[in-house]
C-alpha cells in the first residue's frame, strides 16, 4: 500500500532539513510546532545538537492557538524570547504540520515580526511531510532571498567559491565540511560551504561568488537560484571532493555543459583495489553522493580484468534527470524499494544499513554506507574515512 | 532580564502559589528553549516512554501511526535503541490526506497488510493519531470500530496531541487510558491488585509487593509485566487498584465507572516518615495493620550510611526523575542536606511540599527549564556535590551525576535506600 511503512520508519522530514541549513547561523530560530516536532528535529536529526549551542525554541503551540490563528501571540513570545538572545542576527520561522493545518500566511508573519524587531526575517514553510531536501531547499532560498544582496560586491572581497548542499544530513560525516574545504584549498580555490561551519556574514556576501558548487540536490537548487539572480555559473562534485581530487568529482558538470555526468567520473582512490564487486550493484543515499560511490565503483575496475558491474543509483529523496543513467531511480516509498531490488536482481546493494530492514530475504551483499537522514545517530559515523571503509573492505582496498 | 537565566527562591515561589505562579514556569506562555535538558519536555519518548512505546505495552500488540513523518521520526531512532522497532507500523501522511481525509479511509487496508507481515501475528493493532487530526476532528473511534469490523483484530486508539499538552487530558495521560481500555468486567477475584501509574514495573525489591502478600493480596498485576494479553485482560478481575502516580488517576477514574474497580492512590516519597504514614493509612483504609520496621530501618541505615561519608553534600535536582523534584528536595532538605538548584516546572501537586520546603530552604533557586533565558544558564563547576536526573548533567559538570530515571520504578523505603546507594556509587 502506497504510504504504508511495514519495515522501514519515517526519514528525516523537510522542518529538519530547514534547521540543519540556519542551525549555526546565530539566528532566533523558531519551529512552529506544539513541542514534539521541535524534539524530534534537535535531537534526532540534528547531530551538532549536542555539541554546538543554537538558540533553537518550539513555540509551544497550544491547541486555541492553532484554532485561533493566534500569530500576535507568537509575536509576543518571541519579543520575550529576544530579551534573553538580543544577539540574534535574524529571527526564522519554521513550519511544521500544525501551521499547515490552519493555513499560516508566513509571508505576513515575516512581515509583523520585521516590522515588530527591526530584524531581518526568515521563513520556510515546511510542514513535516515533505522530505528534508525540500527544507533544505526553502531555508537556502528564503536566506538568499534575505540576506544574498547585504554583503560585499565582488569587487570589495577577496574572490571564494561557495558550496551549497553542504549539511549534516547530505554529507558522510561530521568531518565532509572540512575535508570539501581542505580539498578545494588544496586546488587553490577558497570555498565557504553552506550549512556547516559558515557563519551568517558567508552568506550576506554569496551574491559575489565567483563560482558556486552543489554538493547535493538541494544544493544544485540553490546554485541554479544563484546563478538565476547573479548570474553565477555553477558546477556539480562530488560531496567526497576531497577523495575525488583535483579531477573535480564525479558528476562534475556546468551549467552549460553538455557532458555526461558518469563519464567525467574520476577518483584517486584507485590503488590497491583489486576486487570486484558481484553486480549489478544498487547504490541508495542522496542522488550526489550515490553517484560519487558509483564513481568509486567504476574507478576501482578500471585496473581489472573483468569490466565494472552494472550499477544503479535510487534515492528516496530528490532526484535530477540530468544527473542520471538509465536504470537510475527515485523511490516512492518503501514498497518501489522492495520491487526495484526483486526486479533487477542486485547482488550487491550500497545502502543505509536501516534500509535492509526492508529486505528480509535478500541474500546478496549489504554494504553499509549511513546516510544521517535515513538512520540518524544509528548508524552516524565520525569521519568520512569510516563512512567509506566498509565499501573500500569489499573492493579489497583495505 | 538581559543574559541572566530566569530563577526564583523557594521562598518567593511559596508566597505566589500555584496560581500567582510566574509565567516562566508555564510552558504555553512563551517560546520553549530546546537544549539537551528540555528533550524530553518536548519529546517525551527520548526519555523512557512516550505516547508510541507506552501504548505498546498492551501485550501481543503492534502500533500503526498515522501522521506525517515528522511525528514518526524519533521512532526510527527510539524504536531501534529500545527494541520495539519490528511493533511499529507507519502510514504516511501527505498535504493531500490533510484535505481529503483519505488517510482515515486506508486505515482497514493498512490493519489487514500489518497483520499479514508481523510476526507474531498481533491481536491488537493501536492506531496513534496526532495533531494534525486533532484539528481536522477526527473522530478516531468510529474509524477503529470500522477497522475492527473489518479486519477482525481488535482496534484501539490512542493519541498523540502535543496541542493539548496543557489541557484537561493531556498526551501522557490520555495513553495511559488507551493502555487500560480493553480490560473487561470480569468476575471480582479479592485477591487481586493492580499497580498503575507506570509502563515498566515497580521494583520487585520493593517491600510494597512484600506488605500486600502478607495482607493477603495474592495476584498483583501490572501492564508492564504481562506477557500475554489473556495475562493482561485478566486485570479486569482486580480487587481494587493502587495508583502510584497521578498521571494515571484520569485511568482508574475512567476503570471505577467503566468495570467498578476502585482505586486507592499512594504517593512515591522519599521522606521516611511519611511513608511510614502513608504506609499505615492506607493499611487501615483496608483493614489491615502492615509490619514496617526492618524497611523502614534499612532506608535509614542507608541514610545513615550516605549521611556520615558526606554530611555537607549540596543538591541540584533536574525534572527528569524518578521522583518529585520538590519531594525529593523537602526530604533531602529534611534530612540536613543543601538543596541549592532545582531546574524543574511545578505541577499543582508540588505546592503541597511547597510551604513547609521554603521554611527548610528558603534559598534554593528554582529555575525554569524551558524558558529561552535558560540558554543563558552558565554550567556549574563548583558548590553542586551531586546533580540528580540526566537532564540537568550538562549543566553541572563539577558535579557528580545521579540519572535516577531507571524504567525499572523504584517505590516506597526501598526507593529511599536504592537513592542513597547511587548517591554513595556516584561520589
Amino acid at each position: 500500500m502506497r504510504g504504508l511503512y511495514r519495515y522501514l520508519s519515517p526519514f528525516t522530514p523537510d522542518q529538519s532539513g530547514a534547521l540543519s541549513v540556519l542551525f549555526e547561523l546565530g539566528g532566533l530560530v523558531v519551529i512552529c510546532d506544539a513541542g514534539g516536532c521541535a524534539g524530534n528535529v534537535c535531537g534526532f536529526d540534528e547531530p551538532r545538537f549536542y555539541s554546538k549551542k543554537s538558540a533553537v525554541f518550539s513555540a509551544c503551540l497550544r491547541d486555541m492557538d492553532a484554532i485561533m490563528g493566534r500569530d500576535d501571540r507568537l509575536i509576543e513570545k518571541t519579543g520575550k524570547a529576544l530579551a534573553s538572545f538580543p544577539e540574534a542576527k535574524f529571527i526564522a520561522y519554521i513550519g511544521t504540520p500544525v501551521p499547515s493545518v490552519i493555513g499560516t500566511d508566513f509571508r505576513a508573519l515575516k512581515r509583523m515580526a520585521e516590522n515588530q524587531f527591526h530584524l531581518p526575517v526568515v521563513t520556510c514553510a515546511t510542514n513535516g511531510m515533505d522530505s528534508y531536501d525540500k527544507g533544505e531547499e526553502k531555508a537556502y532560498r528564503a536566506l538568499i532571498d534575505t540576506f544574498g544582496g547585504s554583503g560585499f560586491s565582488s569587487a570589495e572581497s577577496a574572490p571564494f567559491a561557495g558550496v551549497w548542499g553542504a549539511t549534516p544530513l547530505e554529507l558522510a560525516a561530521p568531518d565532509s565540511a572540512e575535508l570539501i574545504r581542505s580539498g578545494f584549498a588544496e586546488d587553490g580555490v577558497p570555498v565557504v560551504t553552506f550549512g556547516m561551519d559558515g557563519p551568517l556574514d558567508d552568506v550576506r556576501r554569496c551574491g559575489s561568488a565567483a563560482v558556486n558548487y552543489a554538493v547535493s540536490p538541494a544544493g544544485l537548487s540553490a546554485v541554479r537560484y544563484l546563478q538565476q539572480k547573479y548570474g553565477t555559473e555553477y558546477y556539480v562534485v562530488s560531496p567526497l571532493y576531497r577523495m575525488h581530487g583535483k579531477s573535480a568529482g564525479s558528476g562534475s558538470r556546468s551549467s552549460d555543459a553538455g557532458d555526461s555526468a558518469a563519464g567525467r567520473t574520476e577518483s584517486c582512490v584507485s590503488a590497491g583495489i583489486s576486487r570486484r564487486l558481484a553486480g549489478p550493484v544498487l547504490v541508495v543515499h542522496q542522488q550526489f553522493m550515490a553517484n560519487a560511490v558509483r564513481g568509486i565503483i567504476r574507478t576501482s575496475c578500471r585496473n581489472l580484468p573483468a569490466c565494472a558491474p552494472e550499477t544503479d543509483v535510487a534515492t528516496f529523496f530528490d532526484f535530477v534527470p540530468e544527473y542520471a543513467e538509465q536504470g537510475d531511480s527515485q523511490l516512492a516509498g518503501e514498497d518501489e524499494f522492495i520491487a526495484l531490488v526483486k526486479n533487477r536482481g542486485y547482488r550487491t546493494i550500497i545502502a543505509d544499513p536501516l534500509l535492509a530492514r526492508a529486505l528480509p530475504g535478500f541474500n546478496g551483499t549489504f554494504i553499509p554506507l549511513p546516510h544521517f537522514a535515513v538512520s540518524g545517530q544509528l548508524h552516524a559515523v565520525r569521519s568520512e574515512a569510516e563512512f567509506l571503509a566498509p565499501l573500500y573492505r569489499e573492493l579489497g582496498a583495505v | 532580564m538581559g543574559n541572566e537565566p530566569f530563577s526564583i527562591t523557594v521562598k518567593e515561589l511559596a508566597a505566589c502559589g500555584f496560581g500567582g505562579m510566574p509565567e516562566e514556569f508555564i510552558p504555553s506562555c512563551g517560546l520553549v528553549y530546546s537544549s539537551p535538558a528540555t528533550l524530553s519536555y518536548n519529546s517525551p519518548g527520548a526519555l523512557g516512554f512516550g505516547v508510541k512505546r507506552a501504548a505498546l505495552v498492551i501485550p501481543e500488540s503492534v502500533m500503526l501511526l498515522v501522521a506525517p513523518d515528522c511525528c514518526g521520526r524519533n521512532s526510527t531512532i527510539l524504536s531501534a535503541n529500545e527494541g520495539y522497532s519490528r511493533r511499529m507500523f507507519y502510514l504516511r501522511m501527505s498535504e493531500t490526506d490533510l484535505v481529503t481525509g483519505r488517510h482515515l479511509t486506508m486505515i482497514p487496508d493498512a490493519v489487514r497488510e500489518i497483520c499479514g507481515v508481523a510476526e507474531p501475528r498481533p491481536k491488537v493493532v493501536t492506531i496513534c493519531i496526532t495533531c494534525v487530526d486533532a484539528l481536522l476532528g477526527t473522530d478516531l473511534e468510529r474509524v477503529c470500530r470500522k477497522a475492527e469490523a473489518e479486519t477482525g483484530v481488535r482496534v484501539v486508539p490512542s493519541y498523540m496531541y502535543a496541542l493539548t499538552r496543557e489541557g484537561r487530558k493531556p498526551p501522557m495521560t490520555a495513553v495511559r487510558q488507551t493502555v487500560y481500555s480493553l480490560l473487561e468486567k470480569r468476575t471480582k477475584r479479592p485477591d487481586m491488585v493492580n499497580l498503575m501509574g507506570f509502563f515498566s514495573q515497580v521494583a520487585p525489591s520493593g517491600e510494597l509487593f512484600e506488605l500486600l502478600h502478607r495482607a493477603g493480596v495474592k495476584d498483583i498485576r501490572q501492564v508492564g509485566t504481562c506477557r500475554t494479553l489473556d495475562e493482561y485482560m485478566e486485570m479486569g478481575a482486580a480487587n481494587f487498584n493502587l495508583v502510584l502516580y497521578p498521571e494515571s488517576r484520569f485511568a482508574a477514574d475512567d476503570l471505577m465507572n467503566r468495570l467498578g474497580i476502585p482505586y486507592v492512590e499512594l504517593t512515591r516519597l522519599y521522606d521516611i516518615e511519611k511513608i511510614g504514614r502513608q504506609y499505615a493509612l492506607f493499611a487501615s483504609a483496608i483493614g489491615v495493620r502492615f509490619e514496617l520496621g526492618a524497611y523502614r530501618e534499612a532506608a535509614e541505615r542507608a541514610l545513615a550510611s550516605f549521611r556520615s561519608g558526606h554530611t555537607d553534600c549540596t543538591f541540584a535536582l533536574g525534572q527528569m526523575i524518578n521522583a518529585s523534584p520538590f519531594e525529593l528536595a523537602l526530604s533531602l532538605a529534611g534530612y540536613g542536606f543543601t538543596v541549592t538548584h532545582i531546574l524543574a516546572t511545578p505541577a499543582e501537586e508540588d505546592f503541597a511540599y511547597m510551604k513547609r520546603l521554603a521554611e527548610l530552604s528558603p534559598e534554593t533557586r528554582i529555575y525554569a527549564p524551558t524558558t529561552p533565558s535558560m540558554m543563558n544558564f552558565a554550567p556549574v563547576a563548583d558548590g553542586v556535590g551531586i546533580a540528580v536526573g540526566k537532564d540537568i548533567a550538562p549543566y553541572f559538570p563539577g558535579a557528580a551525576h545521579v540519572s535516577w530515571n531507571s524504567e525499572m520504578q523504584p517505590f516506597g523505603f526501598q526507593a529511599v535506600a536504592d537513592f542513597f546507594a547511587a548517591c554513595e556509587a556516584a561520589r
